[in-house]
Protein backbone atom coordinates (compact mmCIF):
# COMPACT_ATOMS: atom_id res chain seq x y z
CA UNK A 1 0.00 0.00 0.00
CA UNK A 2 1.19 3.47 -0.90
CA UNK A 3 2.43 5.68 1.93
CA UNK A 4 1.09 9.07 2.34
CA UNK A 5 3.61 10.73 4.63
CA UNK A 6 3.53 14.23 2.73
CA UNK A 7 -0.36 13.83 2.78
CA UNK A 8 -0.46 17.30 4.51
CA UNK A 9 1.31 19.13 1.39
CA UNK A 10 -1.28 17.55 -0.33
CA UNK A 11 -5.08 18.05 0.75
CA UNK A 12 -5.79 20.17 4.21
CA UNK A 13 -8.17 16.73 4.95
CA UNK A 14 -7.86 13.28 5.58
CA UNK A 15 -11.42 11.43 5.04
CA UNK A 16 -11.81 7.91 6.48
CA UNK A 17 -14.93 5.98 6.02
CA UNK A 18 -15.79 2.72 7.84
CA UNK A 19 -18.44 0.42 6.73
CA UNK A 20 -20.09 -2.93 7.35
CA UNK A 21 -23.07 -3.90 9.11
CA UNK A 22 -24.91 -2.87 11.97
CA UNK A 23 -23.74 -4.28 14.96
CA UNK A 24 -20.29 -5.11 13.83
CA UNK A 25 -19.11 -1.91 16.11
CA UNK A 26 -18.64 0.55 12.94
CA UNK A 27 -19.71 3.91 14.88
CA UNK A 28 -17.75 3.09 17.78
CA UNK A 29 -14.56 2.20 16.04
CA UNK A 30 -15.04 5.96 14.03
CA UNK A 31 -15.44 7.45 17.74
CA UNK A 32 -12.76 6.10 19.12
CA UNK A 33 -10.37 6.87 15.95
CA UNK A 34 -11.51 10.57 16.24
CA UNK A 35 -10.85 11.05 19.52
CA UNK A 36 -7.26 9.11 19.04
CA UNK A 37 -7.16 12.16 16.28
CA UNK A 38 -8.04 14.94 19.42
CA UNK A 39 -5.28 13.18 21.46
CA UNK A 40 -3.00 13.40 18.91
CA UNK A 41 -4.03 17.66 18.80
CA UNK A 42 -6.17 17.61 15.19
CA UNK A 43 -9.24 18.88 14.49
CA UNK A 44 -11.88 16.23 13.58
CA UNK A 45 -15.40 15.29 12.59
CA UNK A 46 -17.09 12.47 13.29
CA UNK A 47 -20.32 11.03 11.67
CA UNK A 48 -22.54 8.04 11.19
CA UNK A 49 -25.31 6.46 9.02
CA UNK A 50 -27.48 3.49 9.35
CA UNK A 51 -30.54 2.12 8.48
CA UNK A 52 -33.48 2.07 11.23
CA UNK A 53 -32.24 -1.81 12.06
CA UNK A 54 -30.84 -2.09 15.62
CA UNK A 55 -29.00 -5.41 13.88
CA UNK A 56 -28.17 -5.90 9.90
CA UNK A 57 -28.24 -3.31 7.74
CA UNK A 58 -25.93 -0.82 6.22
CA UNK A 59 -24.05 1.22 8.80
CA UNK A 60 -21.39 3.84 7.62
CA UNK A 61 -19.47 6.35 9.90
CA UNK A 62 -16.93 8.72 8.86
CA UNK A 63 -14.24 10.76 10.33
CA UNK A 64 -12.83 13.75 8.74
CA UNK A 65 -9.07 14.71 10.00
CA UNK A 66 -7.20 18.05 9.28
CA UNK A 67 -4.85 20.63 10.82
CA UNK A 68 -7.10 23.06 10.41
CA UNK A 69 -10.74 23.95 10.77
CA UNK A 70 -12.97 21.36 9.60
CA UNK A 71 -15.94 23.33 7.71
CA UNK A 72 -17.33 20.41 6.23
CA UNK A 73 -17.76 17.70 8.71
CA UNK A 74 -18.51 14.99 6.41
CA UNK A 75 -16.57 13.06 3.57
CA UNK A 76 -16.74 13.96 0.28
CA UNK A 77 -13.86 12.11 -1.12
CA UNK A 78 -12.37 9.22 0.92
CA UNK A 79 -8.60 8.53 1.24
CA UNK A 80 -9.31 5.60 3.50
CA UNK A 81 -12.29 3.40 3.02
CA UNK A 82 -12.33 0.20 5.81
CA UNK A 83 -15.38 -2.37 4.74
CA UNK A 84 -15.92 -5.26 6.71
CA UNK A 85 -18.59 -7.01 4.43
CA UNK A 86 -18.93 -7.15 1.02
CA UNK A 87 -22.16 -5.52 0.40
CA UNK A 88 -20.33 -1.90 2.38
CA UNK A 89 -17.35 -2.66 -0.17
CA UNK A 90 -19.58 -2.74 -2.93
CA UNK A 91 -21.73 0.39 -2.36
CA UNK A 92 -18.76 2.53 -1.00
CA UNK A 93 -15.82 1.73 -3.70
CA UNK A 94 -17.18 4.69 -5.48
CA UNK A 95 -16.67 7.28 -3.09
CA UNK A 96 -12.60 6.60 -2.98
CA UNK A 97 -10.61 9.20 -4.38
CA UNK A 98 -7.78 8.46 -7.25
CA UNK A 99 -4.55 6.97 -5.31
CA UNK A 100 -7.28 6.26 -2.26
CA UNK A 101 -6.93 3.13 -0.76
CA UNK A 102 -9.02 0.10 0.91
CA UNK A 103 -8.95 -1.64 4.00
CA UNK A 104 -11.39 -5.13 3.66
CA UNK A 105 -11.71 -8.32 6.34
CA UNK A 106 -9.84 -11.05 4.26
CA UNK A 107 -12.67 -13.57 5.11
CA UNK A 108 -15.88 -10.89 4.75
CA UNK A 109 -14.73 -9.42 1.57
CA UNK A 110 -13.62 -11.24 -1.15
CA UNK A 111 -13.92 -9.05 -3.99
CA UNK A 112 -12.66 -5.60 -4.20
CA UNK A 113 -11.83 -4.00 -8.10
CA UNK A 114 -9.57 -1.63 -6.33
CA UNK A 115 -6.02 -1.18 -7.14
CA UNK A 116 -4.66 -0.11 -3.45
CA UNK A 117 -5.97 -2.76 -1.51
CA UNK A 118 -4.97 -4.25 2.18
CA UNK A 119 -6.94 -7.64 3.13
CA UNK A 120 -6.37 -8.75 6.64
CA UNK A 121 -8.09 -11.45 8.49
CA UNK A 122 -9.67 -9.33 11.14
CA UNK A 123 -12.73 -11.62 12.40
CA UNK A 124 -9.46 -14.23 13.41
CA UNK A 125 -7.68 -11.80 14.71
CA UNK A 126 -10.44 -10.54 16.83
CA UNK A 127 -11.34 -14.20 17.77
CA UNK A 128 -7.85 -15.04 18.76
CA UNK A 129 -7.91 -12.37 21.21
CA UNK A 130 -10.75 -13.55 22.55
CA UNK A 131 -13.65 -11.71 21.38
CA UNK A 132 -15.27 -12.32 18.13
CA UNK A 133 -16.70 -8.50 18.59
CA UNK A 134 -13.40 -7.17 18.20
CA UNK A 135 -12.93 -6.97 14.44
CA UNK A 136 -13.44 -3.21 14.96
CA UNK A 137 -10.82 -2.65 17.32
CA UNK A 138 -9.04 -5.22 14.75
CA UNK A 139 -9.42 -3.08 11.61
CA UNK A 140 -8.24 0.03 13.74
CA UNK A 141 -5.07 -1.72 14.08
CA UNK A 142 -4.42 -1.68 9.92
CA UNK A 143 -6.26 1.56 9.78
CA UNK A 144 -3.79 2.99 12.15
CA UNK A 145 -0.98 1.46 10.00
CA UNK A 146 -1.41 2.74 7.00
CA UNK A 147 -2.95 6.17 8.19
CA UNK A 148 -0.03 8.30 8.38
CA UNK A 149 -1.78 10.84 11.11
CA UNK A 150 -2.59 8.87 13.73
CA UNK A 151 -0.74 7.11 16.36
CA UNK A 152 -1.17 3.69 18.12
CA UNK A 153 -0.67 5.21 21.50
CA UNK A 154 -3.31 7.81 21.35
CA UNK A 155 -5.82 4.89 19.73
CA UNK A 156 -4.92 2.98 22.57
CA UNK A 157 -5.96 5.47 25.17
CA UNK A 158 -8.90 6.22 23.18
CA UNK A 159 -10.06 2.68 23.63
CA UNK A 160 -9.45 2.87 27.18
CA UNK A 161 -11.77 6.29 27.16
CA UNK A 162 -14.78 5.03 25.28
CA UNK A 163 -14.92 0.58 25.78
CA UNK A 164 -15.56 -0.89 29.13
CA UNK A 165 -12.75 -1.49 31.56
CA UNK A 166 -13.15 -5.35 31.36
CA UNK A 167 -13.36 -5.34 27.28
CA UNK A 168 -10.11 -3.20 26.84
CA UNK A 169 -7.37 -5.73 27.27
CA UNK A 170 -9.01 -8.08 24.39
CA UNK A 171 -9.70 -5.84 22.14
CA UNK A 172 -6.03 -3.82 23.05
CA UNK A 173 -4.94 -7.74 21.96
CA UNK A 174 -6.57 -7.81 18.77
CA UNK A 175 -5.67 -3.77 17.72
CA UNK A 176 -1.90 -4.64 18.32
CA UNK A 177 -1.98 -8.20 16.32
CA UNK A 178 -3.56 -6.26 13.54
CA UNK A 179 -1.65 -3.18 13.34
CA UNK A 180 1.83 -5.82 13.22
CA UNK A 181 0.14 -7.72 10.53
CA UNK A 182 -0.45 -4.59 8.67
CA UNK A 183 3.27 -3.40 9.49
CA UNK A 184 5.00 -6.31 8.18
CA UNK A 185 2.52 -6.29 5.06
CA UNK A 186 3.85 -2.59 4.05
CA UNK A 187 7.29 -3.99 3.96
CA UNK A 188 6.98 -6.50 1.69
CA UNK A 189 7.15 -5.56 -2.34
CA UNK A 190 3.92 -4.51 -3.50
CA UNK A 191 1.27 -6.45 -5.78
CA UNK A 192 -1.85 -5.60 -6.77
CA UNK A 193 -3.56 -6.72 -4.15
CA UNK A 194 -2.31 -8.33 -0.84
CA UNK A 195 -3.31 -11.15 1.66
CA UNK A 196 -1.86 -11.62 4.81
CA UNK A 197 -1.89 -13.95 7.83
CA UNK A 198 -3.77 -16.11 6.09
CA UNK B 1 -12.24 26.11 29.55
CA UNK B 2 -12.31 21.95 28.62
CA UNK B 3 -12.32 20.48 25.67
CA UNK B 4 -14.09 17.27 24.73
CA UNK B 5 -15.48 15.05 22.34
CA UNK B 6 -19.39 15.21 22.01
CA UNK B 7 -22.08 14.18 19.82
CA UNK B 8 -24.13 17.53 18.80
CA UNK B 9 -27.23 15.64 20.92
CA UNK B 10 -25.32 15.44 23.96
CA UNK B 11 -24.05 18.80 23.37
CA UNK B 12 -27.79 20.36 23.18
CA UNK B 13 -28.30 18.21 26.79
CA UNK B 14 -24.89 19.27 28.43
CA UNK B 15 -25.88 23.03 27.60
CA UNK B 16 -29.68 22.15 28.69
CA UNK B 17 -27.79 21.29 32.29
CA UNK B 18 -25.40 24.18 32.22
CA UNK B 19 -28.18 26.52 31.95
CA UNK B 20 -30.17 24.60 35.04
CA UNK B 21 -32.33 22.15 33.37
CA UNK B 22 -33.84 20.10 36.29
CA UNK B 23 -36.42 18.24 34.67
CA UNK B 24 -36.86 16.23 31.63
CA UNK B 25 -39.56 14.51 30.42
CA UNK B 26 -39.41 13.06 26.83
CA UNK B 27 -40.34 9.72 24.36
CA UNK B 28 -37.19 8.70 22.74
CA UNK B 29 -37.16 8.70 19.02
CA UNK B 30 -34.09 8.68 16.16
CA UNK B 31 -32.39 11.11 15.61
CA UNK B 32 -32.77 12.60 18.82
CA UNK B 33 -32.90 9.56 21.62
CA UNK B 34 -29.32 10.74 22.93
CA UNK B 35 -30.81 13.65 24.61
CA UNK B 36 -32.76 11.75 26.71
CA UNK B 37 -30.17 9.44 27.15
CA UNK B 38 -27.70 11.59 28.54
CA UNK B 39 -30.88 13.45 30.79
CA UNK B 40 -31.43 10.20 32.46
CA UNK B 41 -28.34 9.40 33.34
CA UNK B 42 -27.53 13.16 34.57
CA UNK B 43 -31.06 15.03 35.44
CA UNK B 44 -31.29 12.88 38.89
CA UNK B 45 -27.60 12.85 39.89
CA UNK B 46 -28.38 16.69 39.60
CA UNK B 47 -31.16 16.57 42.28
CA UNK B 48 -33.65 17.34 39.10
CA UNK B 49 -36.51 14.88 37.91
CA UNK B 50 -36.38 12.51 34.72
CA UNK B 51 -39.42 11.11 33.05
CA UNK B 52 -40.38 8.90 30.10
CA UNK B 53 -43.35 9.57 29.38
CA UNK B 54 -46.16 7.79 27.03
CA UNK B 55 -46.13 9.99 24.21
CA UNK B 56 -44.87 13.65 23.06
CA UNK B 57 -48.02 15.29 23.98
CA UNK B 58 -47.65 13.77 27.61
CA UNK B 59 -43.88 14.80 27.29
CA UNK B 60 -44.75 18.04 26.62
CA UNK B 61 -48.10 18.99 28.90
CA UNK B 62 -45.01 17.57 32.02
CA UNK B 63 -42.41 20.06 31.06
CA UNK B 64 -45.14 23.00 30.77
CA UNK B 65 -46.41 21.43 34.25
CA UNK B 66 -42.47 21.41 35.72
CA UNK B 67 -41.57 25.19 34.59
CA UNK B 68 -45.45 26.65 36.50
CA UNK B 69 -43.69 25.17 39.47
CA UNK B 70 -41.01 26.75 39.14
CA UNK B 71 -38.29 23.93 37.37
CA UNK B 72 -36.20 24.90 34.40
CA UNK B 73 -37.63 22.10 32.07
CA UNK B 74 -37.14 20.64 28.55
CA UNK B 75 -37.78 17.77 26.14
CA UNK B 76 -36.09 16.73 22.77
CA UNK B 77 -38.21 14.98 19.52
CA UNK B 78 -37.98 14.71 16.31
CA UNK B 79 -40.56 15.71 13.41
CA UNK B 80 -43.00 12.72 14.24
CA UNK B 81 -42.83 13.87 17.80
CA UNK B 82 -43.03 17.50 17.18
CA UNK B 83 -45.94 17.24 15.38
CA UNK B 84 -47.50 15.53 18.63
CA UNK B 85 -46.52 18.28 20.46
CA UNK B 86 -47.75 21.18 18.85
CA UNK B 87 -51.08 21.62 20.78
CA UNK B 88 -48.68 22.03 24.11
CA UNK B 89 -46.39 24.56 22.19
CA UNK B 90 -49.29 26.15 21.38
CA UNK B 91 -50.48 26.29 25.03
CA UNK B 92 -46.88 26.91 26.22
CA UNK B 93 -46.65 30.70 24.21
CA UNK B 94 -50.50 31.27 25.52
CA UNK B 95 -49.76 30.54 28.95
CA UNK B 96 -46.38 32.07 28.76
CA UNK B 97 -44.46 29.03 30.49
CA UNK B 98 -40.92 28.72 30.09
CA UNK B 99 -39.75 25.62 28.24
CA UNK B 100 -36.96 24.37 25.38
CA UNK B 101 -37.98 21.80 22.71
CA UNK B 102 -34.90 20.03 20.67
CA UNK B 103 -36.69 18.90 17.51
CA UNK B 104 -33.91 17.11 15.10
CA UNK B 105 -35.09 16.98 11.75
CA UNK B 106 -35.62 13.92 9.75
CA UNK B 107 -37.22 13.08 6.56
CA UNK B 108 -40.61 13.60 7.24
CA UNK B 109 -43.81 13.80 6.33
CA UNK B 110 -45.47 11.08 8.93
CA UNK B 111 -42.46 8.78 9.87
CA UNK B 112 -40.50 9.18 6.56
CA UNK B 113 -37.18 8.59 7.19
CA UNK B 114 -36.26 7.46 10.51
CA UNK B 115 -32.18 8.23 10.75
CA UNK B 116 -31.70 10.43 7.77
CA UNK B 117 -31.57 14.45 7.55
CA UNK B 118 -34.02 17.43 6.73
CA UNK B 119 -34.89 20.77 7.05
CA UNK B 120 -38.40 20.53 6.42
CA UNK B 121 -39.44 21.38 10.18
CA UNK B 122 -38.75 24.94 9.75
CA UNK B 123 -42.21 26.21 8.99
CA UNK B 124 -43.90 23.70 11.21
CA UNK B 125 -41.69 25.56 14.24
CA UNK B 126 -42.86 28.47 13.34
CA UNK B 127 -46.67 27.82 12.67
CA UNK B 128 -47.33 23.93 13.44
CA UNK B 129 -49.43 25.33 16.21
CA UNK B 130 -53.15 27.07 15.66
CA UNK B 131 -53.35 30.53 16.37
CA UNK B 132 -51.17 33.69 16.02
CA UNK B 133 -48.39 33.43 17.84
CA UNK B 134 -45.08 34.90 18.19
CA UNK B 135 -41.89 31.77 18.75
CA UNK B 136 -38.35 31.76 19.06
CA UNK B 137 -36.25 29.25 17.23
CA UNK B 138 -32.44 29.14 17.23
CA UNK B 139 -30.38 26.67 14.43
CA UNK B 140 -26.77 25.64 15.44
CA UNK B 141 -24.56 24.35 13.04
CA UNK B 142 -22.00 22.48 15.19
CA UNK B 143 -21.88 20.59 17.84
CA UNK B 144 -20.31 23.44 19.58
CA UNK B 145 -23.12 25.66 19.03
CA UNK B 146 -25.47 22.78 19.51
CA UNK B 147 -24.14 23.19 23.44
CA UNK B 148 -24.10 27.33 23.42
CA UNK B 149 -27.55 27.57 21.77
CA UNK B 150 -29.53 25.32 23.83
CA UNK B 151 -28.33 26.97 27.02
CA UNK B 152 -29.20 30.01 25.23
CA UNK B 153 -32.46 28.81 24.48
CA UNK B 154 -33.16 28.43 28.24
CA UNK B 155 -32.10 31.92 28.81
CA UNK B 156 -34.83 33.09 26.39
CA UNK B 157 -37.51 31.26 27.56
CA UNK B 158 -36.46 32.62 30.95
CA UNK B 159 -35.97 36.02 30.14
CA UNK B 160 -39.41 36.28 27.84
CA UNK B 161 -41.27 33.71 29.20
CA UNK B 162 -41.88 31.55 26.42
CA UNK B 163 -41.25 28.38 24.56
CA UNK B 164 -37.70 28.51 22.79
CA UNK B 165 -36.98 25.82 20.10
CA UNK B 166 -33.81 24.64 19.05
CA UNK B 167 -33.81 23.17 15.71
CA UNK B 168 -31.00 21.16 14.15
CA UNK B 169 -31.02 17.50 12.07
CA UNK B 170 -30.10 14.14 12.13
CA UNK B 171 -26.12 15.36 10.25
CA UNK B 172 -25.51 18.27 13.56
CA UNK B 173 -27.33 16.33 15.83
CA UNK B 174 -25.43 12.79 15.77
CA UNK B 175 -22.16 14.02 14.47
CA UNK B 176 -19.10 14.30 17.03
CA UNK B 177 -17.07 17.07 17.17
CA UNK B 178 -14.40 19.21 19.75
CA UNK B 179 -16.41 21.59 22.21
CA UNK B 180 -15.09 23.71 24.43
CA UNK B 181 -16.55 23.70 27.73
CA UNK B 182 -16.84 26.78 30.02
CA UNK B 183 -15.31 25.30 32.98
CA UNK B 184 -16.85 28.45 35.27
CA UNK B 185 -20.66 28.99 35.29
CA UNK B 186 -22.63 30.38 31.82
CA UNK B 187 -24.47 33.43 32.75
CA UNK B 188 -28.04 32.22 33.85
CA UNK B 189 -31.12 33.82 33.74
CA UNK B 190 -34.08 33.05 35.90
CA UNK B 191 -38.06 34.21 34.97
CA UNK B 192 -39.07 37.63 36.19
CA UNK B 193 -40.04 37.41 39.89
CA UNK B 194 -43.27 39.02 41.76
CA UNK B 195 -41.99 42.37 43.91
CA UNK B 196 -45.26 42.43 45.97
CA UNK B 197 -46.91 40.44 48.47
CA UNK B 198 -49.36 37.28 47.10
CA UNK B 199 -52.36 39.37 47.89
CA UNK B 200 -51.50 42.29 45.71
CA UNK B 201 -50.40 40.26 42.81
CA UNK B 202 -51.74 40.43 39.07
CA UNK B 203 -50.75 37.63 37.07
CA UNK B 204 -51.11 38.78 33.55
CA UNK B 205 -50.48 42.95 34.05
CA UNK B 206 -47.75 44.17 31.65
CA UNK B 207 -45.02 45.44 34.26
CA UNK B 208 -43.82 47.84 31.18
CA UNK B 209 -41.85 45.01 28.99
CA UNK B 210 -44.26 42.86 28.11
CA UNK B 211 -42.78 40.33 30.69
CA UNK B 212 -45.23 39.56 34.22
CA UNK B 213 -43.35 37.99 37.02
CA UNK B 214 -43.72 34.57 37.33
CA UNK B 215 -43.89 32.84 40.75
CA UNK B 216 -43.63 29.21 40.79
CA UNK B 217 -46.76 27.08 41.81
CA UNK B 218 -46.16 26.74 46.02
CA UNK B 219 -44.53 30.06 46.37
CA UNK B 220 -47.72 31.13 47.96
CA UNK B 221 -48.82 33.37 45.31
CA UNK B 222 -52.54 31.44 43.90
CA UNK B 223 -53.48 32.25 40.03
CA UNK B 224 -55.43 30.67 36.87
CA UNK B 225 -53.56 29.44 34.14
CA UNK B 226 -55.34 28.43 31.37
CA UNK B 227 -55.20 28.16 27.28
CA UNK B 228 -58.32 30.36 26.81
CA UNK B 229 -57.53 34.22 25.80
CA UNK B 230 -57.42 35.43 29.85
CA UNK B 231 -57.79 39.00 31.82
CA UNK B 232 -54.67 39.95 33.67
CA UNK B 233 -55.89 37.97 36.67
CA UNK B 234 -56.07 34.72 34.68
CA UNK B 235 -59.31 34.38 34.26
CA UNK B 236 -61.37 33.34 30.57
CA UNK B 237 -62.65 36.30 28.82
CA UNK B 238 -64.19 37.10 25.55
CA UNK B 239 -63.81 41.13 25.62
CA UNK B 240 -62.23 42.32 22.79
CA UNK B 241 -59.83 44.97 24.69
CA UNK B 242 -58.45 42.22 26.68
CA UNK B 243 -58.34 39.79 23.78
CA UNK B 244 -56.59 42.58 22.13
CA UNK B 245 -54.31 43.52 24.99
CA UNK B 246 -53.14 40.43 25.54
CA UNK B 247 -52.38 38.88 22.13
CA UNK B 248 -50.56 42.64 20.78
CA UNK B 249 -48.40 41.46 24.28
CA UNK B 250 -47.64 38.43 23.81
CA UNK B 251 -46.14 39.31 20.14
CA UNK B 252 -44.56 42.85 21.60
CA UNK B 253 -42.59 40.62 23.80
CA UNK B 254 -41.02 38.73 20.75
CA UNK B 255 -40.93 41.90 18.96
CA UNK B 256 -38.36 43.44 21.14
CA UNK B 257 -36.67 40.32 21.72
CA UNK B 258 -35.73 40.30 18.04
CA UNK B 259 -33.93 43.32 18.32
CA UNK B 260 -31.40 41.24 20.08
CA UNK B 261 -31.75 38.68 18.60
CA UNK B 262 -29.92 39.16 15.38
CA UNK B 263 -27.27 35.92 15.50
CA UNK B 264 -25.34 34.97 12.31
CA UNK B 265 -21.51 34.55 11.31
CA UNK B 266 -20.56 36.05 7.99
CA UNK B 267 -17.78 35.07 5.56
CA UNK B 268 -16.07 37.64 2.97
CA UNK B 269 -19.11 39.90 3.64
CA UNK B 270 -20.16 41.97 0.33
CA UNK B 271 -19.52 39.60 -2.18
CA UNK B 272 -21.23 39.59 -5.35
CA UNK B 273 -23.20 36.26 -4.65
CA UNK B 274 -24.00 36.04 -0.85
CA UNK B 275 -25.14 32.44 0.20
CA UNK B 276 -27.47 32.13 3.35
CA UNK B 277 -27.80 29.13 4.78
CA UNK B 278 -28.07 27.23 8.24
CA UNK B 279 -28.05 23.85 10.19
CA UNK B 280 -25.85 21.09 8.30
CA UNK B 281 -26.00 23.27 5.49
CA UNK B 282 -24.31 25.79 6.67
CA UNK B 283 -21.17 23.52 6.88
CA UNK B 284 -21.67 22.71 3.38
CA UNK B 285 -22.16 25.77 1.82
CA UNK B 286 -18.79 27.16 3.81
CA UNK B 287 -16.80 24.77 1.94
CA UNK B 288 -18.44 25.35 -1.43
CA UNK B 289 -17.57 29.08 -0.47
CA UNK B 290 -13.97 28.45 0.09
CA UNK B 291 -13.35 26.84 -3.00
CA UNK B 292 -15.58 28.68 -6.00
CA UNK B 293 -12.78 31.63 -4.07
CA UNK B 294 -9.94 29.88 -4.97
CA UNK B 295 -11.49 29.64 -8.56
CA UNK B 296 -11.97 33.56 -7.96
CA UNK B 297 -15.66 33.70 -7.73
CA UNK B 298 -16.50 36.47 -5.78
CA UNK B 299 -18.64 34.82 -3.13
CA UNK B 300 -19.92 35.12 0.83
CA UNK B 301 -21.91 33.55 3.05
CA UNK B 302 -24.44 34.68 5.96
CA UNK B 303 -25.25 31.63 8.46
CA UNK B 304 -28.25 32.01 10.28
CA UNK B 305 -28.40 30.88 13.94
CA UNK B 306 -31.56 32.16 14.37
CA UNK B 307 -34.74 31.13 11.89
CA UNK B 308 -37.49 32.92 14.00
CA UNK B 309 -38.22 35.67 14.56
CA UNK B 310 -36.91 36.03 11.22
CA UNK B 311 -33.59 38.40 11.21
CA UNK B 312 -35.33 40.87 8.95
CA UNK B 313 -32.66 43.72 9.62
CA UNK B 314 -29.66 41.17 8.90
CA UNK B 315 -30.84 40.03 5.55
CA UNK B 316 -31.84 43.57 4.62
CA UNK B 317 -28.32 44.57 5.16
CA UNK B 318 -26.84 41.74 2.94
CA UNK B 319 -29.02 42.08 0.36
CA UNK B 320 -28.36 45.72 0.38
CA UNK B 321 -25.15 44.66 -0.78
CA UNK B 322 -24.88 41.86 -2.84
CA UNK B 323 -26.27 41.06 -6.51
CA UNK B 324 -27.87 38.14 -5.47
CA UNK B 325 -28.72 35.56 -2.98
CA UNK B 326 -28.38 31.87 -3.03
CA UNK B 327 -30.47 29.75 -0.50
CA UNK B 328 -30.09 26.46 -0.29
CA UNK B 329 -31.93 24.13 2.07
CA UNK B 330 -32.86 20.78 2.19
CA UNK B 331 -36.44 21.26 2.12
CA UNK B 332 -38.85 22.64 -1.23
CA UNK B 333 -37.64 26.23 -0.12
CA UNK B 334 -38.90 27.57 3.35
CA UNK B 335 -36.44 29.99 4.61
CA UNK B 336 -35.82 31.11 0.85
CA UNK B 337 -39.13 32.34 0.99
CA UNK B 338 -38.52 34.48 3.54
CA UNK B 339 -35.24 35.72 1.79
CA UNK B 340 -37.83 37.01 -1.16
CA UNK B 341 -40.33 38.46 1.41
CA UNK B 342 -37.54 40.81 2.95
CA UNK B 343 -35.99 41.52 -0.77
CA UNK B 344 -38.83 43.25 -2.16
CA UNK B 345 -37.27 42.71 -5.37
CA UNK B 346 -33.46 44.42 -4.25
CA UNK B 347 -31.42 41.61 -5.53
CA UNK B 348 -31.60 37.99 -7.47
CA UNK B 349 -32.76 35.24 -4.90
CA UNK B 350 -31.67 31.75 -6.22
CA UNK B 351 -32.52 28.37 -4.33
CA UNK B 352 -31.09 25.05 -4.43
CA UNK B 353 -32.95 22.67 -2.84
CA UNK B 354 -32.55 18.62 -2.52
CA UNK B 355 -35.07 16.51 -1.02
CA UNK B 356 -33.48 12.87 -1.32
CA UNK B 357 -32.11 12.47 2.66
CA UNK B 358 -28.93 12.58 2.23
CA UNK B 359 -27.07 15.83 2.82
CA UNK B 360 -26.63 19.01 0.43
CA UNK B 361 -22.65 18.42 -0.49
CA UNK B 362 -20.40 21.31 -1.20
CA UNK B 363 -19.63 19.84 -5.11
CA UNK B 364 -23.34 20.62 -5.72
CA UNK B 365 -23.22 24.11 -4.21
CA UNK B 366 -19.82 24.62 -5.92
CA UNK B 367 -22.37 23.23 -8.85
CA UNK B 368 -24.83 25.55 -8.83
CA UNK B 369 -22.52 28.68 -7.98
CA UNK B 370 -20.26 28.44 -10.96
CA UNK B 371 -23.80 27.73 -13.15
CA UNK B 372 -24.55 31.54 -11.84
CA UNK B 373 -21.29 32.90 -12.16
CA UNK B 374 -20.78 31.47 -15.38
Amino acid sequence: MKSTTNFWQKSPRYELRIAGSGGQGIVLASIILAEAALLDGRCVAQSQNYGPEARGGNSVSEVVISDTEIDYPLAVELDLLVALTQEACDRNLSAIKEGGAVIVDSSLVTKVPWENVASLPFSRIAQKAGDARAINMAALGAVTSFCPIISPESVIRAMAKRLPATKVEINRQAFREALQIAQNLKTEPKTSQREAGA
Amino acid sequence: MKAVLLQGNEACAKGALAAGCRFYAGYPITPSSEIMEVMAREVPRLGGVFIQMEDESASLGAVIGASLAGVKSMTATSGPGFSVMQEHIGFACMTEVPCVIVDVMRGGPSTGLATQPSQADVMQARWGTHGDHPIIVLAPSSVQECFELTAKAFNLAERYRTPVIVITDAIVGQMREEVTLPEADMEIEVRPQPTVPPEEFVPYDDPGNCVPAMPAFGDGYRYHVTGLYHDVHGFPTTQSGEIDFLIRRLFSKICQASQHLQWFDSWYENSETMVIAYGCVARSALRAVREVREKGLDVGLTKLKVLWPFMDATISGVLDNCRRVLVPEMNFGQISREVERVNQGRCEILTLNKVDGTALTPPEIVRKLEEIHS
